[in-house]
Protein backbone atom coordinates (compact mmCIF):
# COMPACT_ATOMS: atom_id res chain seq x y z
CA UNK A 1 0.00 0.00 0.00
CA UNK A 2 1.14 3.52 -0.90
CA UNK A 3 1.18 6.39 1.69
CA UNK A 4 -1.99 8.45 1.00
CA UNK A 5 -2.96 11.05 3.05
CA UNK A 6 -6.71 10.94 1.85
CA UNK A 7 -7.11 7.43 3.30
CA UNK A 8 -5.15 8.25 6.54
CA UNK A 9 -8.35 11.23 6.84
CA UNK A 10 -10.42 8.57 6.21
CA UNK A 11 -9.17 6.25 8.37
CA UNK A 12 -9.20 8.52 10.89
CA UNK A 13 -12.94 9.19 10.27
CA UNK A 14 -13.74 5.63 10.26
CA UNK A 15 -14.93 5.95 6.74
CA UNK A 16 -13.25 2.90 5.12
CA UNK A 17 -14.37 -0.18 4.31
CA UNK A 18 -13.15 -3.11 7.04
CA UNK A 19 -10.47 -4.45 4.26
CA UNK A 20 -9.06 -0.78 3.63
CA UNK A 21 -9.25 -0.17 7.41
CA UNK A 22 -7.01 -3.28 8.00
CA UNK A 23 -4.67 -2.38 4.75
CA UNK A 24 -4.16 0.96 6.38
CA UNK A 25 -3.54 -0.74 9.75
CA UNK A 26 -1.13 -3.09 8.82
CA UNK A 27 0.42 -0.38 6.66
CA UNK A 28 0.71 2.13 9.57
CA UNK A 29 2.17 -0.36 11.54
CA UNK A 30 5.38 -0.57 9.22
CA UNK A 31 5.57 3.14 7.99
CA UNK A 32 6.92 6.18 10.60
CA UNK A 33 5.94 8.71 8.66
CA UNK A 34 2.13 7.80 8.02
CA UNK A 35 2.05 7.15 11.71
CA UNK A 36 3.18 11.11 12.03
CA UNK A 37 1.24 12.23 9.61
CA UNK A 38 -1.53 10.58 11.13
CA UNK A 39 -0.94 12.05 14.07
CA UNK A 40 -1.00 15.52 12.71
CA UNK A 41 -4.29 15.07 10.78
CA UNK A 42 -5.72 13.74 13.85
CA UNK A 43 -3.84 16.92 15.21
CA UNK A 44 -5.25 19.12 13.38
CA UNK A 45 -9.08 17.35 13.07
CA UNK A 46 -9.38 17.61 16.79
CA UNK A 47 -8.55 21.36 16.87
CA UNK A 48 -10.81 21.97 13.90
CA UNK A 49 -13.81 20.43 15.82
CA UNK A 50 -13.06 22.04 18.43
CA UNK A 51 -13.81 25.06 16.78
CA UNK A 52 -16.52 24.28 14.63
CA UNK A 53 -18.15 22.96 18.37
CA UNK A 54 -18.01 26.47 19.43
CA UNK A 55 -20.95 27.20 16.82
CA UNK A 56 -23.38 24.68 18.42
CA UNK A 57 -25.23 27.33 20.70
CA UNK A 58 -26.40 25.93 24.56
CA UNK A 59 -29.47 24.95 23.63
CA UNK A 60 -31.39 25.33 19.94
CA UNK A 61 -34.42 27.59 19.43
CA UNK A 62 -37.43 25.75 19.07
CA UNK A 63 -38.38 24.75 15.50
CA UNK A 64 -41.78 23.02 15.00
CA UNK A 65 -40.70 21.40 11.57
CA UNK A 66 -45.14 21.11 11.66
CA UNK A 67 -45.59 25.14 11.69
CA UNK A 68 -42.47 25.75 9.27
CA UNK A 69 -44.31 23.30 6.78
CA UNK A 70 -47.57 24.99 7.02
CA UNK A 71 -45.48 28.65 6.81
CA UNK A 72 -43.85 26.93 3.42
CA UNK A 73 -47.27 26.17 2.10
CA UNK A 74 -49.20 29.34 3.06
CA UNK A 75 -46.31 31.77 2.79
CA UNK A 76 -42.90 30.81 1.04
CA UNK A 77 -44.22 29.00 -2.01
CA UNK A 78 -47.12 31.64 -2.79
CA UNK A 79 -44.40 34.65 -2.25
CA UNK A 80 -42.08 33.10 -4.17
CA UNK A 81 -43.84 31.81 -6.97
CA UNK A 82 -42.79 34.05 -9.81
CA UNK A 83 -45.38 34.45 -12.41
CA UNK A 84 -43.99 32.71 -14.79
CA UNK A 85 -44.02 30.00 -12.31
CA UNK A 86 -47.37 30.39 -11.90
CA UNK A 87 -48.19 30.80 -15.44
CA UNK A 88 -46.56 27.46 -16.28
CA UNK A 89 -48.49 25.86 -13.37
CA UNK A 90 -51.31 27.55 -14.51
CA UNK A 91 -51.08 25.68 -18.27
CA UNK A 92 -50.76 22.80 -16.38
CA UNK A 93 -53.73 23.24 -14.25
CA UNK A 94 -55.69 24.11 -17.12
CA UNK A 95 -55.39 20.90 -18.29
CA UNK A 96 -55.95 19.26 -15.04
CA UNK A 97 -58.77 21.97 -14.01
CA UNK A 98 -61.02 20.94 -17.77
CA UNK A 99 -59.78 16.94 -17.42
CA UNK A 100 -59.74 15.92 -14.04
CA UNK A 101 -58.81 18.46 -11.48
CA UNK A 102 -59.95 21.03 -9.13
CA UNK A 103 -61.04 24.41 -10.58
CA UNK A 104 -58.74 27.47 -9.70
CA UNK A 105 -60.31 30.80 -10.62
CA UNK A 106 -56.52 31.63 -11.23
CA UNK A 107 -55.88 29.32 -13.96
CA UNK A 108 -58.03 31.24 -16.20
CA UNK A 109 -56.55 34.48 -15.95
CA UNK A 110 -53.06 33.23 -15.92
CA UNK A 111 -54.04 31.51 -18.82
CA UNK A 112 -55.60 33.94 -20.71
CA UNK A 113 -52.05 35.91 -19.85
CA UNK A 114 -49.50 32.89 -21.12
CA UNK A 115 -51.74 32.72 -24.54
CA UNK A 116 -51.46 36.40 -25.05
CA UNK A 117 -48.35 36.44 -24.36
CA UNK A 118 -47.02 33.58 -26.51
CA UNK A 119 -49.24 35.04 -29.01
CA UNK A 120 -48.87 38.46 -29.00
CA UNK A 121 -45.52 38.67 -29.95
CA UNK A 122 -45.85 37.06 -33.73
CA UNK A 123 -46.44 40.78 -35.27
CA UNK A 124 -48.12 40.22 -38.53
CA UNK A 125 -46.56 40.80 -41.63
CA UNK A 126 -49.50 43.22 -41.98
CA UNK A 127 -49.26 44.96 -38.54
CA UNK A 128 -50.88 47.61 -37.87
CA UNK A 129 -53.69 47.26 -40.35
CA UNK A 130 -55.96 45.98 -38.11
CA UNK A 131 -55.18 48.15 -35.18
CA UNK A 132 -58.36 49.88 -35.38
CA UNK A 133 -60.93 47.28 -34.83
CA UNK A 134 -58.93 45.77 -31.77
CA UNK A 135 -60.57 47.01 -28.26
CA UNK A 136 -57.10 46.81 -26.18
CA UNK A 137 -59.04 44.99 -23.38
CA UNK A 138 -59.90 41.31 -23.26
CA UNK A 139 -62.19 39.78 -21.35
CA UNK A 140 -63.91 36.27 -21.48
CA UNK A 141 -66.97 35.98 -22.79
CA UNK A 142 -66.54 32.70 -24.78
CA UNK A 143 -64.80 29.68 -24.86
CA UNK A 144 -63.21 27.47 -27.49
CA UNK A 145 -61.45 24.97 -27.16
CA UNK A 146 -57.82 23.78 -29.44
CA UNK A 147 -57.23 20.42 -29.16
CA UNK A 148 -53.30 19.23 -29.09
CA UNK A 149 -51.87 16.12 -29.33
CA UNK A 150 -49.30 15.19 -27.05
CA UNK A 151 -46.48 16.09 -29.29
CA UNK A 152 -47.70 20.10 -29.23
CA UNK A 153 -48.54 19.76 -25.58
CA UNK A 154 -45.12 19.12 -25.01
CA UNK A 155 -43.90 22.19 -27.07
CA UNK A 156 -46.69 24.91 -25.36
CA UNK A 157 -45.48 23.00 -22.44
CA UNK A 158 -41.20 23.62 -23.47
CA UNK A 159 -42.08 27.14 -24.41
CA UNK A 160 -43.48 27.95 -21.09
CA UNK A 161 -40.45 26.30 -19.33
CA UNK A 162 -38.60 28.90 -21.17
CA UNK A 163 -40.92 31.98 -20.60
CA UNK A 164 -40.44 30.29 -16.32
CA UNK A 165 -36.67 30.82 -16.86
CA UNK A 166 -37.00 34.16 -18.01
CA UNK A 167 -35.87 34.19 -21.57
CA UNK A 168 -38.72 36.61 -22.07
CA UNK A 169 -38.42 38.98 -19.36
CA UNK A 170 -40.11 38.69 -16.01
CA UNK A 171 -43.45 39.62 -15.28
CA UNK A 172 -44.32 41.51 -12.16
CA UNK A 173 -46.64 40.43 -9.79
CA UNK A 174 -48.65 43.56 -8.93
CA UNK A 175 -50.85 42.10 -6.18
CA UNK A 176 -50.99 38.08 -5.31
CA UNK A 177 -53.64 36.15 -5.48
CA UNK A 178 -55.64 36.01 -1.87
CA UNK A 179 -55.90 32.77 0.05
CA UNK A 180 -59.63 31.27 -0.10
CA UNK A 181 -61.25 33.18 2.52
CA UNK A 182 -64.72 31.03 4.10
CA UNK A 183 -68.14 32.69 3.76
CA UNK A 184 -71.05 31.91 5.65
CA UNK A 185 -73.67 32.56 3.08
CA UNK A 186 -74.24 34.05 -0.63
CA UNK A 187 -75.15 37.38 0.99
CA UNK A 188 -71.51 37.50 2.51
CA UNK A 189 -69.94 35.89 -0.95
CA UNK A 190 -71.84 38.72 -3.08
CA UNK A 191 -70.31 41.15 -0.90
CA UNK A 192 -66.71 40.32 -1.06
CA UNK A 193 -66.73 39.63 -4.53
CA UNK A 194 -68.41 42.57 -5.89
CA UNK A 195 -71.24 40.57 -8.13
CA UNK A 196 -74.38 38.35 -6.78
CA UNK A 197 -72.90 34.90 -6.51
CA UNK A 198 -75.50 31.96 -7.32
CA UNK A 199 -76.26 28.79 -5.44
CA UNK A 200 -77.76 25.23 -7.12
CA UNK A 201 -81.72 25.50 -5.88
CA UNK A 202 -81.26 21.36 -7.01
CA UNK A 203 -78.67 18.83 -6.13
CA UNK A 204 -78.22 15.49 -6.80
CA UNK A 205 -79.07 12.85 -3.81
CA UNK A 206 -77.05 13.07 -0.96
CA UNK A 207 -75.31 16.00 -1.71
CA UNK A 208 -73.85 18.31 1.28
CA UNK A 209 -71.92 21.62 1.22
CA UNK A 210 -68.40 21.04 2.07
CA UNK A 211 -66.93 24.36 1.79
CA UNK A 212 -67.96 28.38 0.94
CA UNK A 213 -64.79 30.57 0.04
CA UNK A 214 -63.90 33.64 -1.62
CA UNK A 215 -60.62 34.88 -2.55
CA UNK A 216 -58.94 37.24 -4.82
CA UNK A 217 -57.12 36.43 -7.71
CA UNK A 218 -53.43 38.12 -8.73
CA UNK A 219 -52.86 40.61 -11.10
CA UNK A 220 -49.48 40.97 -13.07
CA UNK A 221 -47.88 43.79 -15.11
CA UNK A 222 -45.80 42.26 -18.21
CA UNK A 223 -43.55 44.19 -20.21
CA UNK A 224 -41.38 42.71 -23.06
CA UNK A 225 -39.19 44.72 -25.62
CA UNK A 226 -37.73 43.69 -29.10
CA UNK A 227 -34.79 41.42 -27.92
CA UNK A 228 -37.57 39.49 -25.56
CA UNK A 229 -39.98 39.17 -28.46
CA UNK A 230 -36.67 38.36 -31.47
CA UNK A 231 -36.10 35.51 -28.59
CA UNK A 232 -40.12 34.73 -28.26
CA UNK A 233 -40.22 34.68 -31.73
CA UNK A 234 -36.80 32.50 -32.25
CA UNK A 235 -38.17 30.28 -29.67
CA UNK A 236 -41.33 29.38 -31.36
CA UNK A 237 -39.37 28.57 -34.92
CA UNK A 238 -42.97 29.99 -36.97
CA UNK A 239 -41.58 31.05 -39.94
CA UNK A 240 -42.59 34.66 -42.24
CA UNK A 241 -43.73 36.98 -39.35
CA UNK A 242 -41.81 40.60 -38.33
CA UNK A 243 -41.91 41.92 -34.94
CA UNK A 244 -44.31 45.23 -34.61
CA UNK A 245 -42.51 48.47 -35.08
CA UNK A 246 -42.73 49.41 -31.28
CA UNK A 247 -39.82 49.40 -28.42
CA UNK A 248 -41.82 47.20 -25.92
CA UNK A 249 -45.13 46.17 -25.78
CA UNK A 250 -46.97 46.41 -21.90
CA UNK A 251 -49.72 43.74 -21.10
CA UNK A 252 -51.39 43.78 -17.79
CA UNK A 253 -53.87 40.87 -16.36
CA UNK A 254 -56.29 41.17 -13.66
CA UNK A 255 -57.75 38.46 -12.16
CA UNK A 256 -60.66 39.61 -9.74
CA UNK A 257 -62.35 37.61 -7.34
CA UNK A 258 -64.04 34.30 -7.61
CA UNK A 259 -66.52 32.04 -5.58
CA UNK A 260 -66.28 28.85 -5.28
CA UNK A 261 -69.51 26.53 -3.61
CA UNK A 262 -67.86 22.72 -2.77
CA UNK A 263 -69.89 20.05 -2.00
CA UNK A 264 -69.36 16.21 -1.63
CA UNK A 265 -71.91 13.79 -3.01
CA UNK A 266 -71.42 10.09 -2.16
CA UNK A 267 -68.05 9.23 -3.71
CA UNK A 268 -67.61 12.04 -5.63
CA UNK A 269 -67.22 15.86 -5.60
CA UNK A 270 -68.90 19.18 -6.90
CA UNK A 271 -67.60 22.34 -7.20
CA UNK A 272 -69.33 25.47 -8.78
CA UNK A 273 -66.74 28.62 -9.69
CA UNK A 274 -68.20 31.54 -10.18
CA UNK A 275 -65.87 34.87 -11.16
CA UNK A 276 -65.73 37.77 -12.73
CA UNK A 277 -63.76 37.95 -15.94
CA UNK A 278 -59.93 38.87 -15.64
CA UNK A 279 -59.21 41.68 -17.76
CA UNK A 280 -56.35 41.08 -19.78
CA UNK A 281 -55.09 44.95 -21.55
CA UNK A 282 -52.68 45.14 -24.50
CA UNK A 283 -51.29 47.68 -26.28
CA UNK A 284 -53.61 48.96 -29.09
CA UNK A 285 -52.22 48.33 -33.15
CA UNK A 286 -52.48 44.52 -32.53
CA UNK A 287 -53.80 42.55 -34.74
CA UNK A 288 -55.32 39.49 -32.59
CA UNK A 289 -56.22 37.69 -35.97
CA UNK A 290 -52.77 36.84 -37.06
CA UNK A 291 -51.37 36.71 -33.81
CA UNK A 292 -53.73 34.04 -33.05
CA UNK A 293 -52.95 32.23 -36.43
CA UNK A 294 -49.24 32.19 -35.96
CA UNK A 295 -50.03 30.87 -32.37
CA UNK A 296 -52.20 27.97 -33.96
CA UNK A 297 -49.31 27.70 -36.63
CA UNK A 298 -46.75 27.61 -34.03
CA UNK A 299 -48.87 24.37 -32.54
CA UNK A 300 -48.25 22.73 -35.82
CA UNK A 301 -51.37 23.48 -37.57
CA UNK A 302 -51.35 23.74 -41.44
CA UNK A 303 -51.22 27.33 -43.15
CA UNK A 304 -54.43 27.45 -44.49
CA UNK A 305 -56.41 25.83 -41.39
CA UNK A 306 -54.55 28.28 -38.79
CA UNK A 307 -55.52 31.22 -40.77
CA UNK A 308 -59.37 30.02 -40.85
CA UNK A 309 -59.69 29.21 -37.62
CA UNK A 310 -58.13 32.52 -36.02
CA UNK A 311 -60.39 34.35 -38.47
CA UNK A 312 -63.86 32.23 -36.63
CA UNK A 313 -62.37 33.28 -33.35
CA UNK A 314 -63.42 36.69 -31.57
CA UNK A 315 -59.96 37.08 -30.07
CA UNK A 316 -61.11 40.13 -27.31
CA UNK A 317 -63.79 37.92 -25.70
CA UNK A 318 -62.64 34.29 -26.42
CA UNK A 319 -60.42 32.06 -24.69
CA UNK A 320 -58.99 29.48 -26.29
CA UNK A 321 -58.28 26.41 -24.45
CA UNK A 322 -55.68 23.34 -25.59
CA UNK A 323 -57.29 20.20 -24.64
CA UNK A 324 -54.86 17.30 -25.44
CA UNK A 325 -56.92 15.13 -27.79
CA UNK A 326 -56.33 11.68 -26.14
CA UNK A 327 -57.72 12.01 -22.69
CA UNK A 328 -60.77 13.58 -23.15
CA UNK A 329 -63.77 14.41 -25.23
CA UNK A 330 -65.87 18.02 -25.16
CA UNK A 331 -68.63 19.28 -26.81
CA UNK A 332 -70.58 22.43 -26.89
CA UNK A 333 -74.08 22.27 -25.20
CA UNK A 334 -76.59 25.18 -23.44
CA UNK A 335 -76.88 25.39 -19.80
CA UNK A 336 -78.13 27.74 -17.74
CA UNK A 337 -79.93 28.87 -20.87
CA UNK A 338 -76.57 30.10 -22.73
CA UNK A 339 -73.77 27.76 -25.09
CA UNK A 340 -70.93 26.32 -22.46
CA UNK A 341 -68.26 23.73 -23.07
CA UNK A 342 -68.41 20.04 -21.16
CA UNK A 343 -65.24 18.61 -20.89
CA UNK A 344 -65.68 14.84 -19.97
CA UNK A 345 -62.73 12.62 -18.58
CA UNK A 346 -62.51 9.01 -18.07
CA UNK A 347 -59.64 6.75 -16.66
CA UNK A 348 -59.00 3.72 -18.12
CA UNK A 349 -57.88 2.34 -15.00
CA UNK A 350 -59.95 3.71 -12.47
CA UNK A 351 -63.43 4.22 -14.42
CA UNK A 352 -63.74 7.61 -12.58
CA UNK A 353 -65.61 9.99 -14.63
CA UNK A 354 -64.63 13.46 -14.27
CA UNK A 355 -66.96 16.18 -15.98
CA UNK A 356 -66.16 20.07 -16.63
CA UNK A 357 -68.57 22.70 -17.75
CA UNK A 358 -67.50 26.20 -18.65
CA UNK A 359 -69.67 28.92 -19.48
CA UNK A 360 -70.04 32.78 -19.30
CA UNK A 361 -73.24 34.13 -18.48
CA UNK A 362 -74.02 38.18 -17.41
CA UNK A 363 -70.19 38.80 -17.91
CA UNK A 364 -69.47 36.16 -15.10
CA UNK A 365 -67.66 33.20 -15.81
CA UNK A 366 -68.88 29.93 -14.09
CA UNK A 367 -67.18 26.55 -14.11
CA UNK A 368 -68.21 23.35 -12.70
CA UNK A 369 -66.14 20.83 -12.02
CA UNK A 370 -67.28 17.13 -10.73
CA UNK A 371 -66.22 13.52 -10.46
CA UNK A 372 -67.81 10.56 -10.27
CA UNK A 373 -70.60 12.57 -11.27
CA UNK A 374 -73.36 12.11 -14.26
CA UNK A 375 -72.43 15.02 -16.56
CA UNK A 376 -76.33 15.34 -17.43
CA UNK A 377 -76.74 15.72 -13.09
CA UNK A 378 -73.81 17.94 -13.38
CA UNK A 379 -75.62 20.04 -16.26
CA UNK A 380 -78.80 20.28 -14.33
CA UNK A 381 -76.68 21.85 -11.18
CA UNK A 382 -75.76 24.52 -13.45
CA UNK A 383 -79.41 24.96 -15.19
CA UNK A 384 -80.95 25.51 -11.34
CA UNK A 385 -78.56 28.37 -10.15
CA UNK A 386 -80.33 31.35 -8.82
CA UNK B 1 -51.49 3.76 -23.59
CA UNK B 2 -53.06 7.22 -23.27
CA UNK B 3 -52.12 9.68 -20.67
CA UNK B 4 -54.48 9.01 -17.86
CA UNK B 5 -55.16 12.17 -16.06
CA UNK B 6 -56.69 10.35 -12.99
CA UNK B 7 -53.54 8.97 -12.62
CA UNK B 8 -51.51 11.79 -12.74
CA UNK B 9 -53.64 13.49 -10.76
CA UNK B 10 -53.18 10.61 -7.83
CA UNK B 11 -49.60 11.15 -8.51
CA UNK B 12 -49.98 14.57 -7.94
CA UNK B 13 -51.27 14.13 -4.29
CA UNK B 14 -49.06 11.20 -3.22
CA UNK B 15 -46.36 13.79 -4.67
CA UNK B 16 -47.24 16.37 -2.17
CA UNK B 17 -47.13 13.71 0.37
CA UNK B 18 -43.80 12.74 -0.61
CA UNK B 19 -42.59 16.65 -0.30
CA UNK B 20 -44.67 17.24 2.97
CA UNK B 21 -42.77 13.86 4.26
CA UNK B 22 -39.01 14.81 3.32
CA UNK B 23 -39.97 18.22 4.63
CA UNK B 24 -40.76 16.84 8.13
CA UNK B 25 -38.12 14.81 7.91
CA UNK B 26 -35.06 17.12 7.50
CA UNK B 27 -36.58 20.58 8.76
CA UNK B 28 -34.94 20.23 12.06
CA UNK B 29 -31.96 19.00 11.03
CA UNK B 30 -31.45 22.15 8.32
CA UNK B 31 -32.45 24.21 10.65
CA UNK B 32 -29.90 23.42 13.30
CA UNK B 33 -27.39 23.53 10.75
CA UNK B 34 -28.36 26.81 9.25
CA UNK B 35 -28.66 28.24 12.90
CA UNK B 36 -25.26 27.20 13.70
CA UNK B 37 -24.22 29.28 10.80
CA UNK B 38 -26.09 32.48 11.01
CA UNK B 39 -26.76 32.66 14.63
CA UNK B 40 -29.83 33.54 14.60
CA UNK B 41 -33.34 31.97 14.61
CA UNK B 42 -34.61 34.20 12.10
CA UNK B 43 -32.25 33.89 9.69
CA UNK B 44 -32.03 30.28 10.24
CA UNK B 45 -35.84 29.65 9.36
CA UNK B 46 -35.54 31.92 6.83
CA UNK B 47 -32.90 30.26 4.89
CA UNK B 48 -34.32 26.64 5.52
CA UNK B 49 -37.88 27.89 4.02
CA UNK B 50 -35.02 28.86 0.78
CA UNK B 51 -33.75 25.41 1.01
CA UNK B 52 -37.08 23.62 0.66
CA UNK B 53 -38.05 26.25 -1.49
CA UNK B 54 -35.70 24.88 -4.08
CA UNK B 55 -36.06 21.50 -2.82
CA UNK B 56 -39.76 22.08 -4.09
CA UNK B 57 -38.55 23.31 -7.08
CA UNK B 58 -36.68 20.24 -8.23
CA UNK B 59 -39.24 17.71 -8.45
CA UNK B 60 -37.37 15.12 -10.30
CA UNK B 61 -35.71 14.40 -6.35
CA UNK B 62 -38.76 13.29 -4.83
CA UNK B 63 -41.69 13.22 -7.38
CA UNK B 64 -42.87 10.10 -8.21
CA UNK B 65 -41.04 8.48 -5.68
CA UNK B 66 -41.62 7.21 -2.15
CA UNK B 67 -39.33 9.38 0.21
CA UNK B 68 -37.51 5.83 1.00
CA UNK B 69 -35.70 4.80 -2.05
CA UNK B 70 -33.91 8.20 -2.46
CA UNK B 71 -33.72 9.62 1.19
CA UNK B 72 -30.12 9.29 1.37
CA UNK B 73 -29.77 11.38 -1.89
CA UNK B 74 -32.23 14.31 -0.91
CA UNK B 75 -30.53 14.41 2.80
CA UNK B 76 -27.29 15.00 1.21
CA UNK B 77 -28.83 17.35 -1.52
CA UNK B 78 -30.43 19.19 1.19
CA UNK B 79 -27.39 19.93 3.08
CA UNK B 80 -25.22 20.96 -0.11
CA UNK B 81 -28.28 23.50 -0.69
CA UNK B 82 -28.41 24.97 2.83
CA UNK B 83 -24.32 25.38 3.01
CA UNK B 84 -24.35 26.69 -0.15
CA UNK B 85 -26.94 29.48 1.05
CA UNK B 86 -25.24 29.40 4.51
CA UNK B 87 -22.08 30.24 2.41
CA UNK B 88 -23.65 33.05 0.63
CA UNK B 89 -25.00 34.48 3.54
CA UNK B 90 -21.77 34.31 5.75
CA UNK B 91 -20.03 35.88 2.06
CA UNK B 92 -22.55 39.03 2.33
CA UNK B 93 -22.83 39.66 5.49
CA UNK B 94 -18.50 39.42 5.28
CA UNK B 95 -18.61 42.02 2.78
CA UNK B 96 -21.16 44.52 4.76
CA UNK B 97 -19.76 43.94 7.97
CA UNK B 98 -16.41 45.12 6.23
CA UNK B 99 -18.31 48.66 5.03
CA UNK B 100 -20.24 48.59 8.12
CA UNK B 101 -17.15 48.04 10.33
CA UNK B 102 -19.29 46.13 13.06
CA UNK B 103 -17.37 42.82 14.21
CA UNK B 104 -19.25 39.65 12.48
CA UNK B 105 -19.72 37.72 15.78
CA UNK B 106 -21.77 40.41 17.51
CA UNK B 107 -23.85 40.78 14.68
CA UNK B 108 -24.83 36.75 14.90
CA UNK B 109 -24.23 35.53 18.60
CA UNK B 110 -26.53 36.44 21.20
CA UNK B 111 -24.27 35.01 23.76
CA UNK B 112 -27.06 33.54 24.96
CA UNK B 113 -26.59 30.51 27.75
CA UNK B 114 -23.58 31.73 28.58
CA UNK B 115 -23.37 33.68 32.05
CA UNK B 116 -19.87 34.41 31.98
CA UNK B 117 -19.34 37.26 29.77
CA UNK B 118 -15.95 37.12 29.60
CA UNK B 119 -16.29 33.27 28.34
CA UNK B 120 -19.43 34.47 26.40
CA UNK B 121 -17.21 37.09 24.65
CA UNK B 122 -14.31 34.60 23.86
CA UNK B 123 -16.61 32.28 22.10
CA UNK B 124 -18.43 35.05 20.25
CA UNK B 125 -14.77 35.98 18.97
CA UNK B 126 -14.36 32.29 18.07
CA UNK B 127 -17.51 31.66 16.35
CA UNK B 128 -17.21 35.41 14.49
CA UNK B 129 -13.43 33.61 13.74
CA UNK B 130 -14.63 30.49 12.10
CA UNK B 131 -17.39 32.20 10.15
CA UNK B 132 -15.00 34.63 8.54
CA UNK B 133 -12.15 31.22 7.97
CA UNK B 134 -15.44 29.43 6.32
CA UNK B 135 -16.55 32.50 4.27
CA UNK B 136 -12.57 33.22 3.23
CA UNK B 137 -12.72 29.39 1.88
CA UNK B 138 -13.62 28.66 -1.66
CA UNK B 139 -17.34 28.09 -1.64
CA UNK B 140 -16.87 24.18 -1.51
CA UNK B 141 -14.74 23.82 1.16
CA UNK B 142 -16.48 25.86 3.22
CA UNK B 143 -19.21 23.60 2.26
CA UNK B 144 -17.53 20.40 2.79
CA UNK B 145 -16.58 21.42 6.60
CA UNK B 146 -20.09 22.66 6.99
CA UNK B 147 -21.26 19.22 5.95
CA UNK B 148 -18.68 16.73 7.33
CA UNK B 149 -19.29 18.76 10.64
CA UNK B 150 -22.95 18.37 10.22
CA UNK B 151 -22.53 14.60 11.03
CA UNK B 152 -22.84 13.55 6.99
CA UNK B 153 -20.98 10.60 5.94
CA UNK B 154 -18.41 9.94 3.33
CA UNK B 155 -20.81 8.89 1.07
CA UNK B 156 -22.99 11.78 1.56
CA UNK B 157 -20.55 14.05 1.65
CA UNK B 158 -19.00 12.70 -2.39
CA UNK B 159 -22.87 12.82 -3.43
CA UNK B 160 -24.07 15.91 -2.12
CA UNK B 161 -20.75 17.71 -3.98
CA UNK B 162 -20.38 15.52 -7.04
CA UNK B 163 -16.87 13.95 -5.95
CA UNK B 164 -15.55 9.97 -6.15
CA UNK B 165 -16.05 8.52 -2.50
CA UNK B 166 -12.30 7.68 -2.58
CA UNK B 167 -11.62 11.20 -3.54
CA UNK B 168 -13.44 12.42 0.14
CA UNK B 169 -10.79 12.19 2.63
CA UNK B 170 -7.94 13.85 0.30
CA UNK B 171 -10.77 16.79 -0.19
CA UNK B 172 -11.42 17.18 3.55
CA UNK B 173 -7.54 17.39 4.21
CA UNK B 174 -7.29 20.33 1.92
CA UNK B 175 -9.89 21.84 2.82
CA UNK B 176 -9.52 21.27 6.95
CA UNK B 177 -5.59 22.67 5.91
CA UNK B 178 -7.16 25.63 3.97
CA UNK B 179 -9.55 26.44 6.94
CA UNK B 180 -6.83 26.45 9.63
CA UNK B 181 -4.48 28.65 7.76
CA UNK B 182 -6.71 31.35 7.33
CA UNK B 183 -8.43 30.61 10.79
CA UNK B 184 -4.66 31.34 12.33
CA UNK B 185 -4.53 34.14 10.22
CA UNK B 186 -7.23 35.60 11.37
CA UNK B 187 -7.04 34.87 14.82
CA UNK B 188 -3.31 36.00 14.62
CA UNK B 189 -3.98 39.28 13.08
CA UNK B 190 -6.82 40.04 15.82
CA UNK B 191 -4.99 39.44 18.47
CA UNK B 192 -2.37 41.42 17.08
CA UNK B 193 -4.80 44.79 16.36
CA UNK B 194 -5.64 44.62 19.83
Amino acid sequence: MRCNTGRLQAYLDDSLSPPERDAVASHLAACAACQEELSALQTRSAAIGGRFAALTPASYPSADPARALARFHSETLPARATPWEAIRRSFTMTKHTLLNGRWRPVTIGVMALLCLAVLFSFAPPQWGQAAADFLGIFRVRKFAVILIDQAQQAKLEALAKQAESGQFGKPTQVRQAGKPQPVADLAEASKAVGFAVRAPTSLPNGASRKSFTVQSGPAVHYEMDRAMMQALLDATQVQGVKLPPVDKVTIDVDVPFAAEQEYTIGSGTLSIVQMASPQVSIPPGVDPVAIGEAGFKFLGMPDADARRLAQSIDWTSTLVIPIPTNVVQYREVTVDGVSGLLVEHRSDKTGRRSVSLLWQKDSIIHGIHATDVDPLAAMQVADSLK
Amino acid sequence: MTTDAWTRSAAQSRDEATFDALFLTHYQPIFRLLYRIAGTREEAEDLAQETFLRLHRSPELWKGLQPEPREHNVRAWLYRVATNLAYNMLRSQQRRTRREDVVLGQTLSDGRGEPDPVEAAERDDERAAVRRALAALPERQAQLLLMRHAGLSYRELAEALGIAPNSVGTSLVRAEAAFEKVYQNLRGSEGGGR
